[in-house]
């Protein structure tokens, strides 16, 4: 079934949206959650907590490409998720390597203003798309997949050495990008 | 923090680019090593040819053919040699339409198609549609169309699927070839190997000579199902060496000739669907095995003979690794 089918039994609130999604994305779905949190169970809770918030965004919500419309709810309440995790000190997941490597990437503070994360949002996306396509997929498969620098190897045919080394420089990249954008955390 | 609000922002790009990023990189096996395989044969039969070795088979027309021979695709450099005929990057027109569109995204799914085109027969419901891309190598032309994907009946749709380009009525197998199944029985079942599978001769080790007829499909199954909730334990860093390897295949989805090997300290692994798999059967199965198929073997260990083992781990990964979804 296509999406937009899809989409429109969650607009006739026909309970098959929830199956036909279960079947076509929990694969997609599980794959944010496990790399993520790294732990069976609070992965499959996630996703099922990603179907009852699409579920309850759509209507009003009408996505075009279900698969990243459910991948950063996924996303989101599996971040939430590790938040909650590390504040009862379970930890685990590859969620502190990836702010570790982030701090490589924080602009010097040259303003005291704070941008707003819609302002931050368009800016990131202006930065990804003036990279290589190559490299862009890296990034976005490290950061917003949170793939293991080995699988992203696997994925583009390439040592993790050299995977490493772009991912270092895109981050420095980034960083001088949003300093010249004048963006403050 | 400020690197926690960095992350999380970054969930919130454009949805172009999340998608972008799961497409695979060009599969190796079908340009690089395609590349240097032609150059390879290229240098052979230019160093034949000056030694004049070629030269009865040269002077008849009949055979002789005029090709140009293109050494990268990126370097369009174009050589007219008289040449018996040798592999190139075929140019665009020259492509099957698998050939042009060799990959579909799907559900999460990634796809190879191959050039196998399948009887409608096996060819089950409609899945969906798709936009496939292509890159003429020679134009550094971008091409896209549309494909219509089908379930291969009776075969799992995350294994594999029968994909039907526009303007097409053949149906080309595609394999999604990072199909990971977590047990021995999730891959008999999601290959539906009792019904598909197709065996062949057996490979022993030390020996050259294939042995038809050694073990039939039904003696394979057997070895199959005695444990189906074995877990999957492949381990790409980990060398499995066979002690004597069947020769198997799906010919439903055009695939034939792959190995399902033992090996002596107690696997049985396949690479059907391209990816390695790797279940535990034991040891003591393994020598069971080589008895009853009498087949004698110079590597031979058991758990407790470590005297050959010295290049592996000293325990061998048979705990299974962290489940990866892809």
């Amino acid at each position: 079934m296509e999406d937009k089918q899809i989409v429109a039994l969650f607009w006739k609130r026909d309970e098959r949206a929830l199956r036909e999604t279960d079947r076509q994305y929990r694969p997609y779905l599980t794959r944010v959650a496990h790399n993520i949190l790294c732990d069976r169970q609070d992965e499959e809770e996630c996703v099922n907590d990603t179907y009852l918030r699409a579920w309850n965004a759509i209507p009003p919500h009408e996505p075009v490409r279900l698969s990243t419309f459910l991948g950063k709810i996924t996303r989101r309440l599996a971040l939430d998720r590790f938040a909650a995790r590390t504040a009862e000190k379970r930890g685990g997941g590859t969620v502190p390597l990836l702010l570790e490597e982030f701090r490589d990437c924080l602009p010097e503070q040259t303003t005291d203003r704070v941008t707003d994360t819609i302002v931050l949002r368009d800016a990131l996306n202006r930065f990804l798309r003036g990279l290589s396509s190559e490299h862009r997929r890296i990034f976005v498969c490290r950061y917003w997949y949170a793939d293991s620098v080995r699988a992203i190897a696997r994925q583009q045919n390439s040592s993790e050495s050299r995977i490493k080394m772009i991912l270092l420089r895109t981050r420095r990249d980034l960083k001088h990008f949003l300093e010249s954008e004048d963006i403050g955390l | 923090m400020k690197e926690q609000k960095l992350l999380q922002v970054f969930g919130d790009i454009d949805d172009d680019l999340i998608e972008e990023a799961t497409h695979r990189a060009r599969p190796i096996l079908l340009y690089r090593i395609g590349a240097c395989a032609a150059a390879l044969l290229l240098v052979a039969a230019i160093a034949l040819l000056s030694f004049g070795k070629f030269t009865p088979l040269m002077s008849d027309p009949a055979v002789t053919t005029t090709v140009p021979v293109h050494h990268t695709a990126t370097q369009q450099a174009t050589t007219t040699k008289k040449l018996p005929e040798i592999a190139v990057i075929p140019h665009w027109e020259d492509k099957t339409l698998a050939e042009r569109f060799p990959e579909a995204t799907y559900g999460g799914n990634t796809y190879i198609v191959t050039n196998h085109t399948m009887d409608p027969q096996f060819v089950g419901q409609k899945i969906g549609s798709v936009t496939v891309h292509g890159e003429d190598v020679y134009t550094d032309t971008a091409h896209t169309t549309t494909a219509v994907l089908y379930a291969v009946k009776n075969i799992a749709q995350h294994c594999a699927v029968a994909v039907q380009y526009k303007d097409s009525n053949a149906y080309y197998s595609a394999i999604q070839s990072w199909y990971t199944p977590k047990t021995l029985g999730q891959f008999v079942e999601d290959l539906n190997l009792e019904h598909y599978l197709e065996v062949g001769a057996v490979y022993a080790e030390n020996s050259h000579t294939p042995q038809d007829h050694l073990l039939s499909k039904q003696d394979v199954l057997r070895l199959l199902r005695e444990d189906l909730s074995l877990p999957n334990v492949h381990d790409d860093r980990y060398w499995y060496k066979p002690v004597f390897s069947i020769s198997v295949g799906i010919p439903v989805l055009g695939i034939e000739n792959v190995s399902m090997a033992v090996t002596a300290d107690g696997y049985l692994t396949t690479n059907l669907l391209r990816t390695g798999k790797a279940f535990f059967i034991g040891t003591e199965r393994v020598e069971a095995l080589l008895q009853e198929l009498n087949i004698t073997t110079t590597t031979r260990t058991t758990a407790t003979d470590n005297s050959t083992t010295t290049s592996k781990p000293a325990v061998p990964p048979v705990i299974s690794p962290p489940y990866i979804p892809e």
